[in-house]
């Protein structure tokens, strides 16, 4: 390449590549393409490491895309409990009445559905869930409704 | 936390994020292809911004930066400043010729559908840009007058987000350094920040701790902040006790969205041009380079030319079986991924290429 292009049509043509992709993407993201090519979300706490313990937040986590939030709730017993929430008009159309897998770390998984007002509890049972496991996770939503 | 893949995209998020704001101004995300015209409610749209400010995780952290020192109060808080203080931001011209948000109120004015009211002779922010004029616009319908709307409200967050993106770099957070008594001015967050890139080349990647007075003085010799005439009389001040304190701090979010951050400004250097886009045909011998370099493969340029061409990324990928499978069998599907990998791959090739000509 070398002499091939000045230094001016390599900037435009970097500007271009940078300008067109993302254009590009964003147009396919804000049209659905990210649903219809990979239904999956994912949650991620912002500083799941610190000096101390990590806590889930009280106020709970929203996914990547803003459409739904989670909370934990903890039973006397013990056992955790995920709440999740769909956010708006585009996240209830999205979520409500379908089937979910949640995919936590170490490859766990636990299973569920959206209600018709967009509302899924998961119960965690394995007593070996501690709240920095659940700092990042996803949530896929499976083909059909319950 | 590890970088996750919204981390690693950070090259590209203020690049995406123009092109977020060029399709929801164009409504992309409610009208269909074949409506003609575009109503500007600049209601609706500040609720659609400021909602994907929070909850895409990219922009809240990447661009926002809810996890700089101090936190916010919460992410709305930041999302709210980063409104006022970026996208609403005045942009001044340099010089005497129109600034790029003008340029930017210009295009969108050629857009116009009916009278549109004369604007006030001020400094146009990007959001006064956008929706300060015609209420009514005629779609940028042909692909590359929306890349060209996408590129004109780049230039305009180049500007803008500087300041905001270099106190991020720093650490710190743009709510104690942009406004108030405090505030400090882009020239001097520029040095701080080459000091800091030199002063962690000296502490060797070792941080959660102060720097000792030998990396310090170091570190300042190579990199000496503007108007301090020692690395006592920068250590001393607000700023520069903050990015010490900063750098000493355990929290790895730091550490990982630092990067990000400084992609999103690196990036900013190979690209800067005043000229307009290439279309397909002219950009076509860069890839065709790359090709032959074994950058990318052929389908892969196939892609590039297709996109700069106009054409959706749903009908290429839906029609290419070769890069469906690549995006399945390396990418898990992940469309936005893969286009970032492809689009990095090419542009470091051809940076590259660029810096070896004699």
């Amino acid at each position: 390449m070398t002499g091939e292009f000045t230094e001016a049509q390599t900037a435009r043509f970097l500007r271009t590549l940078r300008v067109t992709t993302q254009t590009a993407l964003a147009q396919y993201q804000m049209s659905g393409g990210r649903t219809v090519s990979r239904p999956t979300v994912a949650f991620m706490a912002l500083a799941a490491k610190g000096p101390g313990d990590w806590r889930f937040p009280a106020s709970g986590l929203t996914s990547a895309d803003g459409l739904v939030l989670v909370k934990l709730d903890r039973e006397t017993a013990g056992a955790a409990i995920l709440e999740f929430q769909a956010q708006g008009v585009v996240g209830l159309s999205l979520y409500a009445n379908h089937a979910a897998r949640a995919t936590l770390a170490g490859g766990r998984t636990a299973h569920g559905s959206f209600d018709r007002d967009g509302r899924m509890r998961i119960v965690l049972d394995d007593a070996t869930i501690e709240e920095i496991d659940l700092a990042s996770f996803e949530l896929e939503l499976l083909d059909d409704a319950p | 936390m590890s970088p996750g893949p919204a981390m690693k995209s950070g090259r590209d998020v203020v690049a995406y994020f123009a092109g977020y704001l060029a399709n929801l101004v164009n409504g992309n995300d409610s009208l269909s292809e074949t409506e003609e015209n575009v109503a500007l409610k600049p209601f609706s749209l500040y609720e659609k911004v400021h909602r994907a400010l929070i909850g895409n995780r990219k922009y809240s952290e990447v661009l926002v930066g809810v996890w700089s020192y101090p936190p916010p109060n919460t992410t709305e808080d930041a999302a709210d400043f980063y409104f006022d203080h970026v996208i609403d931001r005045p942009i001044g011209s340099r010089g005497e010729g129109p600034s790029s948000a003008d340029n930017l109120a210009s295009l969108v004015a050629s857009h116009a559908v009916g009278s549109v009211p004369p604007r006030p002779q001020l400094p146009l922010s990007i959001w006064k840009a956008l929706v300060g004029g015609p209420t009514t616009l005629r779609r940028f319908a042909e692909r590359k007058d929306l890349f060209e709307l996408s590129n004109r409200i780049l230039k305009c967050l180049d500007a803008a987000n500087r300041p905001y993106a270099e106190v991020l770099r720093l650490g710190l957070c743009p709510k104690e350094w942009l406004v108030g008594d405090n505030a400090v001015g882009v020239n001097t967050l520029k040095g701080a920040n080459a000091f800091l890139k030199a002063l962690k080349g000296e502490m060797k990647g070792d941080f959660g701790r102060r720097p000792n007075p030998a990396e310090l003085g170091a570190a300042f010799a190579t990199s000496p902040v503007p108007g301090f005439k020692d690395i006592k009389a920068f250590t001393t001040t607000l700023l520069g006790s903050a990015i010490l304190t900063r750098l000493a701090g355990q929290d790895e979010t730091f550490l990982s969205s630092f990067e990000a951050v400084e992609a999103t400004i690196s990036d900013q250097i190979d690209t800067e041009t005043d000229e307009p886009l290439l279309d397909a045909e002219e950009a076509a011998p860069f890839l065709e380079i790359a090709v032959s370099a074994g950058a990318i493969e052929v389908e892969e340029k196939r892609l590039l030319v297709a996109i700069m061409a106009g054409r959706s990324l749903a009908e290429v990928m839906g029609s290419n079986l070769y890069l469906r499978r690549r995006l399945k069998l390396h990418f898990d599907n992940d469309l936005e991924a893969y286009i970032s990998d492809l689009s990095t791959r090419t542009a470091k090739f051809v940076s590259a290429a660029g810096r070896a000509r004699p």
